[in-house]
């Protein structure tokens, strides 16, 4: 038997799992192949469903399974997967949803997304080595202040315009009643991770304008001082005592 | 004298890493899905971390796709095995016979693959690569299909075979695929066992199966099924003892029904050599 490439009979199946009108049967054995062919193409949408559930909790609760399991199916072939890590799949989901017509209606979803896709990398981020505030303690005043810090590995600064961090947490296990909108409203956000669970927090203008310096890089004394240009309620004490019992901070690499 | 036995291991899913952490259940070793950590940190790779001092570990991976018609999502996904591989030395690494990314798009299945001489000669240059960049052999495994390609030119097992001569790669017997294609194709699940040469299989999996009305499913979400056990009694009976898998990934149940399936796949194996003559040369 002559030697039949195979990549034309992979494109075909791919061409396949993508267009039903394209199911290749003929390539295959036996009268029942288009059906059987089906089942590789809804493996397909499962797959994609449950990827991008895994990283969009809150976003599949806020819609239903039907309409994200049509969702995964419309961004799947839209939006190519690029690894064999299927954990990979949701990082394009943000910037599709801003142009998906079918969820226009429900303008804070591409912000929702960018905080689960940041909640997903933080989850699987590096463990870190976080100051202590006994680290810190033996240090002058003009040191401290001159001190260089950096944010964790699973750590994300978010400013979003929609009050995503709220809804998310009242889709938490545990909370009352789930929002069913974000409001739209200047909505810095922080995303990290003390140990193995994931913490979202809402952020005042100040706190927010201070770790956002701090990454810039900036010396801790002046973070905190834009922090206070940024908002005058800001309490630079306050906030790097809950940095530092968060494990937000590290000695930068 | 007591009869070997094959250890008996189960599949490590996240509904069950509570019941491990605080009780360490008796099992004899654990399989995780390689890409379940593939993260720099967090919960998932603690867990592992701490439960490797325990249990012997196997890694099976699942988006490789050996067989695909581009090598661009391979050298990364390698990598990050390779470093999974080098920090825990699990005492096993397998990966599936299939396909699944063409240029451009990873399909994320393992997609069944023409079984012909030039998919062979693709995909033993393709083990050969992982097993130079891991250092060491990796075991490949049969996979249940719901399609046949016209253009195949040997059965599975026979291209299994062949793989395992040139690569000197091992063979995952899943029993369950092999069960599950002889309903599909009407192939022969005996003759597929007769057609793997002794020494050639590593590592057994069972799991259970769907029959629908257009074809068996492979969906890993029940028992392992009356003629399974009975196929997994005749590959004890060629192979020996090989260490055996209970999978079970989808509605996922308490521990104590993967240990049970463990308990009779531990004990049709003892049967089975027990009644087989003892061969010495």
């Amino acid at each position: 038997m002559p030697e039949a490439p195979i990549d034309p009979l992979l494109a075909a199946f791919g061409a396949g799992l993508l267009d039903p009108a394209a199911t290749p049967a003929d390539i295959f054995h036996g009268p029942g192949a288009a059906a059987r062919f089906a089942l590789y193409r809804g493996n397909l949408t499962a797959h994609w469903q449950r990827g991008l559930a895994g990283a969009f909790p809150v976003l599949c609760q806020q819609v239903g399974d039907e309409f994200f399991r049509d969702l995964a199916r419309a961004y799947g072939r839209q939006v190519p997967s690029a690894s064999g890590d299927l954990d990979q799949l949701g990082a394009g989901l943000a910037d599709f949803l801003r142009d998906f017509p079918p969820v226009a209606a429900y303008p804070w979803f591409p912000a929702l997304a960018r905080l689960e896709w940041a909640v997903h990398q933080a989850a699987r981020a590096a463990d870190g080595v976080p100051v202590r505030a006994t680290d810190l303690a033996r240090l002058g005043a003009e040191q401290l202040d001159t001190l260089s810090l950096a944010l964790g590995p699973a750590t994300a600064l978010l400013a979003e315009d929609w009050t995503v961090a709220r809804l998310w947490l009242t889709h938490q296990p545990g909370s009352a009643s789930p929002l069913a909108a974000a409001i739209r409203r200047p909505s810095p956000i922080l995303v990290h991770r003390p140990r193995w669970r994931v913490e979202v927090r809402p952020l005042g203008q100040g706190e927010f304008a201070a770790l956002t310096a701090l990454t810039s890089p900036a010396p801790l004394g002046a973070a905190l001082e834009r922090g206070l240009e940024a908002d005058a309620r800001f309490d630079p004490g306050a906030a790097l005592a809950r940095w530092l019992t968060d494990r937000l901070l590290e000695h930068p690499s | 004298m007591t009869t070997p036995s094959p250890s008996c291991g189960i599949g490590l899913r996240a509904p069950h890493y509570r019941e491990f952490l605080e009780h360490r259940p008796a099992v004899d070793w654990l399989e995780v899905h390689s890409e379940n950590y593939f993260g720099a940190g967090g919960w998932d790779l603690h867990v592992l971390e701490t439960l490797r001092p325990d249990y012997p570990l196997s890694f099976h991976g699942v988006g490789l796709g050996l067989g695909s018609s581009t090598e661009e999502f391979l050298a990364g996904h390698l990598a990050r095995l390779k470093s999974l591989v080098d920090r825990f030395q699990p005492a096993l690494v397998s990966e599936h016979l299939c396909w699944a990314a063409l240029p451009g798009r990873h399909f994320n299945d393992l997609l069944p693959l023409p079984l012909t001489e030039k998919a062979l000669e693709r995909m033993a240059h393709r083990v050969d690569r992982v097993q130079t960049a891991l250092g060491r052999t990796i075991l490949m495994e049969n996979v249940s299909t719901h399609l046949r390609f016209r253009a195949d030119q040997m059965s599975e097992a026979d291209f299994l075979a062949a793989l395992a001569r040139r690569t000197g790669c091992g063979v995952l017997l899943d029993i369950n695929n092999l069960y599950v294609n002889q309903l599909n194709h009407g192939e022969d699940a005996l003759a597929a066992l007769s057609a793997l040469p002794l020494g050639a299989p590593a590592e057994i999996h069972l799991a259970g199966h769907l029959v629908t009305p257009d074809s068996v499913i492979d969906h890993h979400g029940d028992r392992v099924a009356p003629a399974v056990w009975q196929l997994y009694a005749q590959a004890v009976a060629r192979f020996g003892p090989l260490p055996t898998l209970i999978e079970w990934d989808t509605d996922i149940p308490a521990l104590a029904v993967l240990q049970d399936e463990a308990a009779q796949a531990r004990a049709i194996a003892r049967q089975t050599l027990a009644e087989r003559k003892p061969c010495h040369a």
